[in-house]
């Protein structure tokens, strides 16, 4: 009797558990389940700050239009229309986007101008607090000229214009947002129940765990390939590669380790696909006396000290040991996903001769045996500070600090808690700073990293260079694309000379990606950004794409 | 017995305000602050940092910021996320029943084995099962839990194929499935975390069992039980086991932060939507309201587990009872 | 003689292998107990008495004890230390049960002492759970016990080390059984409840008329109930003799030191005269008469062992004394 009843139950589980429900068919069903590395903290886009809060709502909210391939931000070359169907310039100052007549919110509503501006005055608004505000402070106003007609004015004329109307702002329903005090908009609830016009929408998240988004096959721009988008928040790396390797997943977009692709590699039905990655690797030299701020760094104020510590170091043997050789050498300040990287620019390239030929003409010479180098009485000695929970750099740390050694220089490695390291660093108590930044597609971010006008900001080290200063200003003022891109080769190459940091290295980005899946492409600085174009044709469907949309 | 009831909950009042209380100054005290932009990416302005700071009272003193928390959450408020911009409470209600559940089942699986090897093994003391299932729990109990659930998720998620690797749910098919066919699906997919958990514990469990019950089957009492004439497993079961249940309580009371805090790892490899993870982001992010919220929940659950030793103990030993 | 002896001890020989090496409790005991009987056993503390009753149930824990081969323990011509299992296990409790020194230690304290009996019921006897507690209910009536059906539900934290004594004697009458072996039943206990204990296990002696082995070191008890005495030293039997001879004419020093130490109520002037020494270890028992370096008689014959020499069907001593008549009446 009880076992006949067990027998009943389970029956019923394993049925419950198999059966299937509508059979989709045809090209666009599709479920795809994507393991992302973080959990987006909102779906607001003026208050989001992560990757992955970018990566989910980039696909349910639209831009007025998108950067193009080629990564170009200087005017409005290659730019792709998306909410705004065309634009004119009436002059240098005022540009005036057509919207799509055919484009919908998701509860139907057609989107207006009245949105953009909505749109704009949220992003700039103080209660708000956008981290985006700052970026968008050249623009004056936006004003609806009428249903389908936006207008942008700007304060002054430069060449990244029409890159920074577009790029930040993702286009908010003002029938919907409108209501709501703007000091609470970013905690109110609709933060996590987003209506945007984008090819996705919301279904459902399931907070830690997992964001359903579902396509919207009236979208304007042509039906997203497929059905359902899932993204399964995987903070951990093992975790994100079990679930590929297991066919429980389909994507993850971030392999790291070049361990990590050979396992993918060897999975038949998995593939790899290389992108060029937004962000580049090196050391800064503090120029400033970690105890004294006023005063110069003992050892970085001298720039050939700098040159010949950067010609000490082997790029390429860093690429290898910590990378698995997925990456290049940097070029500057400047990540492989620029469009100003070019491999021409002049660098300080490895040779360790020249590198201690310049030091021992500064006097440091070993004099003890020790295999270091002293000088009256002192050796050549600092400490690196690097984040404790990047394992890459670690590894790197420890290459870099044995190539030192050959050279007979002390680098003392000192891995520091996130929060401490940031503390440390920007208040400029440090030697040397293993540093990484994430660009934009716009070089124009160079700026506030590493000339004057970032100390104080973004610019740690504290390098200061007037003739830098002066070439990147003009790189970045530069109406004309070939002179700006001449003016900022010119800039990277003064500051290759100068050596405030050892340019180290731009990881290649390696995704893995399920063979079923076609047509996928993948943008450098936004990597959904194009993902409503992938599909899964009919023929090559597995059980989880004929589930179709709930 | 009510009386010590309303004893402990006193008692977790006063760790609750203490845990409050430090958790607070410690991570005002700590380097870092919730709005410092990224240092590796693009800039944005301190204006917008500080009308961050305003919106959130970090502008204000910090001994102000401490009367103002209390305040709060005497209210049952724990304030609203940094990183979430929503209430502390809706985050945890997301995320603390997971990790009860992951925490029941893995206790489940490490009490039943745990015990069971334990007392299988007593009996059979100096036998060659004994000592290696000695050194099998002695291993098991030095694994570190990261390697083993990496381990399982080899074998049984990916070589084999038989259990998911990830999650408490498959997203793809949970929402269409039956009431016992999302059961079975959450059946399923706490196998393993709530396993690796379970098992590591259950290494130390059966050590402890083996002892504590070889400890009691040298008790004068059971020699009386054997002079009566009962059956060996009664001997065993209803004399020797429950008496070693007692210390058995003492241990499942003693391991209960050592199971959160494992939580935390296990909830890492399993990407396991629970507090474990919710905490190492809150503490990585400085998201104050969030960490302060997570320790008085980990006290309390911790209180509230010993709550429950207390009364199994209660139960399980009539001299803890009040005299007659 | 009437009918042949319920129980029949041949050879007992027990060691424990310890740490510091083998043990030898318990040496080439033998005795018989008639039905109805009371033999006592009486030594000094750590000569064996409590490891020769378990024996009798074998309850010694092997390893680390060991009972030798030769060993035999007869109960109603069976011998118990051949049994296993379920034939084991229905002498225990059933036809031989025990009380021990300890009462509070002896009784598991977390179930009730009511549970306690029943269960001892139930394991041998075909009865309902609502009969054995009916049963307990009885015997705890008939062992003294005061409001015995609300007593059946206390624990044994709640009682008196006397009551608890009370209750041994109770689970151990659970099953009316043919001998009952009490192993130092008083001595933890006040010295006016050992009386009244005594007195219950005398009583209940003559009501069952089962057998009884009374285990103590104090002679005041064995003069009261025994019909015989064994006296053990060091692991071994040294004399035994009906419990009259052995106050009118102890023949082994030993025996003669016990009486004497024993407090006397009628002559209180005299000094009591305790045995000089102690007990030797049990790891280590001295060459030869194992007595002798603590024998006020001791000559150069007590360095070889003397056997335990018969003297006619109830005594029998293990003394070059006895047999070297001369030396004695020095
Ligand atoms: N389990 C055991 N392991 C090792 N030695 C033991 C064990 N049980 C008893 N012995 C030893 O056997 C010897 C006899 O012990 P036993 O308990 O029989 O003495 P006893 O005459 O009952 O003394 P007491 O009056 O103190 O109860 C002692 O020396 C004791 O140390
Ligand atoms: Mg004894």
């Amino acid at each position: 009797m009880t076992k006949g009843l067990l027998t009943t139950v389970l029956c019923a589980f394993v049925a419950a558990s198999c059966s299937t429900k509508a059979d989709c068919r045809g090209d666009f069903c599709g479920t795809i389940v994507i393991a992302i590395g973080g959990e987006p903290e909102t779906l607001f886009p003026p208050a989001s700050q992560t990757t992955a809060a970018d990566a989910v709502a980039d696909l349910i909210f639209l831009k007025l239009a998108d950067i193009g391939p080629g990564m170009n931000s200087v005017g409005d070359e290659g730019f792709l229309p998306r909410l705004a169907e065309s634009w004119e310039w009436e002059d240098s100052v005022t540009l005036v986007f057509n919207l799509n007549q055919l484009a919908r919110w998701h509860d139907g509503a057609p989107v207006r101008a009245e949105d953009v501006e909505f749109t704009f005055a949220v992003y700039t608004d103080t209660l708000v607090a956008s981290p985006k505000a700052s970026v968008l402070e050249r623009i004056s106003s936006v004003t609806p000229r009428n249903n389908g007609q936006v207008e942008f004015k700007f304060r002054l004329p430069y060449p990244e214009q029409f890159y920074d109307a577009t790029h930040y702002m993702r286009i908010l329903p003002r029938h919907v947002l409108d209501t709501i005090p703007r000091v609470s908009l970013t905690s109110h609830p609709i933060t996590r129940a987003p209506v945007g016009s984008g090819p996705y929408r919301l279904v459902r998240w399931r907070a830690s765990e997992a964001i359903e988004l579902v396509a919207d096959s009236n979208f304007f721009l042509g039906r997203p390939g497929l059905a359902r988008v899932i993204f399964r928040v995987t903070r951990d790396t093992e975790s994100a590669l079990a679930q590929v390797l297991a066919g429980e997943a389909d994507v993850l977009e971030q392999l790291v380790t070049g361990v990590n692709v050979d396992r993918i590699s060897t999975a038949p039905h998995l593939r790899t696909i290389e992108y060029p990655s937004s962000s580049y690797l090196y050391l800064q030299f503090n120029m400033r006396n970690p105890e004294d701020p006023e005063a110069p760094h003992p050892l970085f104020r001298n720039r050939m000290i700098r040159r010949a510590l950067a010609m000490a170091v082997d790029q390429q043997e860093l690429i290898d040991a910590v990378l698995g050789g997925l990456g290049d050498r940097t070029i500057g300040p400047v990540s492989k996903m620029l469009s100003i990287w070019n491999d021409q620019i002049p660098s300080l390239s490895y040779d360790t001769t020249r590198a201690l030929e310049l030091l021992n003409g500064l006097g440091w010479t070993d004099t003890d045996g020790d295999g270091y180098l002293d000088r009256s009485g002192r050796r050549l000695e600092f400490e690196l500070v690097i984040p404790a929970s990047s394992r890459s750099r670690r590894q790197a740390a420890v290459v870099i600090q044995d190539q030192l050694r050959r050279v007979g220089v002390n680098m003392v490695v000192a891995e520091l808690e996130l929060n401490t390291l940031i503390s440390r660093v920007t208040s400029g108590r440090f030697d040397v700073f293993f540093g990484s930044r994430t660009q934009d597609p716009s070089p124009s971010t160079i700026r506030e990293a590493w000339s004057s006008s970032g100390i104080g900001g973004a610019n740690f080290g504290g390098y200061s260079s007037s003739e830098f200063d002066r070439l990147i200003n003009s790189a970045i003022e530069s109406q004309q694309a070939d002179s700006a891109m001449t003016l900022w080769h010119r800039a990277v190459a003064h500051i290759n000379a100068d050596a405030p940091a050892v340019w180290l290295y731009s990881p290649n980005t390696v995704a893995a990606v399920h063979r079923r899946i076609e047509g996928v492409t993948i943008r450098p600085d936004q990597w959904t950004a194009t993902l409503w174009t992938w599909r899964i044709p009919e023929s090559r469907m597995i059980a989880r794409d004929r589930r179709g949309a709930p | 017995m009510t009386r010590a009831i309303v004893r402990r909950l006193y008692q977790s009042v006063l760790v609750m305000f203490v845990v409050a209380t430090a958790t607070f100054f410690l991570i005002h005290l700590a380097p870092g602050d919730p709005f410092t932009p990224s240092i590796e990416s693009a800039n944005f302005s301190q204006e917008i940092v500080a009308q961050q700071r305003r919106n959130f009272g970090l502008d204000q003193p910090a001994h102000i910021q401490y009367v103002r928390y209390l305040q709060q959450i005497a209210t049952g408020n724990f304030g609203i996320s940094f990183s979430q911009h929503r209430p502390v409470l809706d985050v945890f209600y997301d995320v603390i029943p997971n990790t009860i559940v992951l925490a029941i089942a893995a206790i489940l699986i490490d009490f039943v084995t745990g015990m069971t090897v334990g007392v299988f093994q007593s009996t059979r003391k100096g036998s060659r099962v004994d000592s290696l299932l000695s050194a099998i729990s002695l291993v098991l109990y030095s694994t570190p839990v990261f390697w083993f659930g990496l381990m399982l998720v080899l074998l049984f998620g990916v070589t084999l194929r038989w259990l998911p690797t990830a999650g408490a749910i498959d997203p793809v098919v949970y929402h269409s499935l039956s009431l016992p066919g999302q059961l079975w699906d959450r059946i399923r997919h706490l196998i393993l975390p709530a396993a690796t958990l379970g098992l590591i514990g259950a290494g130390g469990t059966a050590r402890f069992q083996r002892s504590a019950l070889l400890e009691v089957l040298a008790e004068d009492f059971v020699r009386t039980a054997r002079a009566k004439g009962l059956r060996e497993r009664t001997v065993v079961t209803v004399h020797a086991l429950r008496n070693s249940l007692l210390s058995i309580i003492t241990l499942f009371g003693l391991s209960l932060p050592a199971l959160l805090s494992g939580a935390v790892l296990v909830e890492t490899v399993f990407s396991w939507p629970g507090m474990g993870r919710l905490i190492t982001d809150a503490v990585s992010s400085r998201d104050y309201p969030v960490i302060t919220g997570a320790a008085i929940v980990s006290a309390l659950l911790v209180v509230a587990g010993n709550l429950t030793a207390d009364i199994l103990y209660r139960f399980a030993d009539p001299r803890t009872r009040t005299a007659q | 003689m009437t009918a042949t002896p319920i129980l029949q001890v041949h050879n007992l020989s027990v060691a424990f292998e310890t740490p510091r090496g083998v043990v030898h409790a318990v040496d080439d005991v033998s005795f018989d107990v008639a039905r109805g009987e009371t033999l006592g056993i009486v030594g000094e503390s750590g000569c064996g008495k409590t490891v020769t009753a378990l024996s009798l149930l074998k309850l010694i824990p092997q390893p680390p004890g060991r009972i030798s081969q030769e060993s035999r323990v007869l109960f109603d011509g069976v011998d118990v230390l051949s049994l296993e299992g379920e034939a084991l296990r229905k002498i225990r409790g059933a036809r031989v049960a025990m009380i021990f020194q300890d009462p509070v230690a002896s009784l598991n304290p977390v179930l009730t002492i009511g549970e306690q009996i029943a269960e001892t019921i139930r394991a041998h006897k075909p009865v309902s759970r609502a009969e054995a507690r009916e049963q307990a209910i009885l015997l705890l009536d008939r062992v003294g016990i005061p409001d015995p059906a609300h007593r059946y539900r206390s624990y044994p934290h709640q009682m008196s080390g006397g009551m608890l004594q009370r209750v041994m004697i109770a689970i151990a009458l659970s099953c009316t059984p043919d001998v009952l072996v009490a192993d130092e039943p008083t001595t933890a206990l006040d010295v006016t409840i050992q009386a009244q204990i005594l007195d219950l296990l005398r009583g209940i002696q003559d009501e069952y008329g089962m057998s009884l082995i009374l285990i103590t070191h104090d002679l005041g008890v064995i003069a009261e109930i025994a019909d015989r005495v064994i006296v053990m030293y060091a692991g071994q039997v040294v004399e035994e003799a009906a419990t009259e001879t052995i106050f009118s004419q102890p023949a082994h020093p030993y025996t003669r030191g016990l009486i004497d130490s024993v407090p006397r109520v009628d002559q209180p002037q005299y000094q009591i005269t305790a045995i000089p020494g102690s007990v030797p270890p049990a790891s280590n028992w001295p060459s030869g008469c194992r007595f002798h370096p603590r024998c006020p008689y001791a000559w150069d014959r007590c360095e070889t062992e003397p056997q335990l020499e018969r003297s006619g069907s109830s005594s029998a001593v293990r003394c070059w004394l006895a047999v070297d008549t001369d030396k004695a009446t020095e």
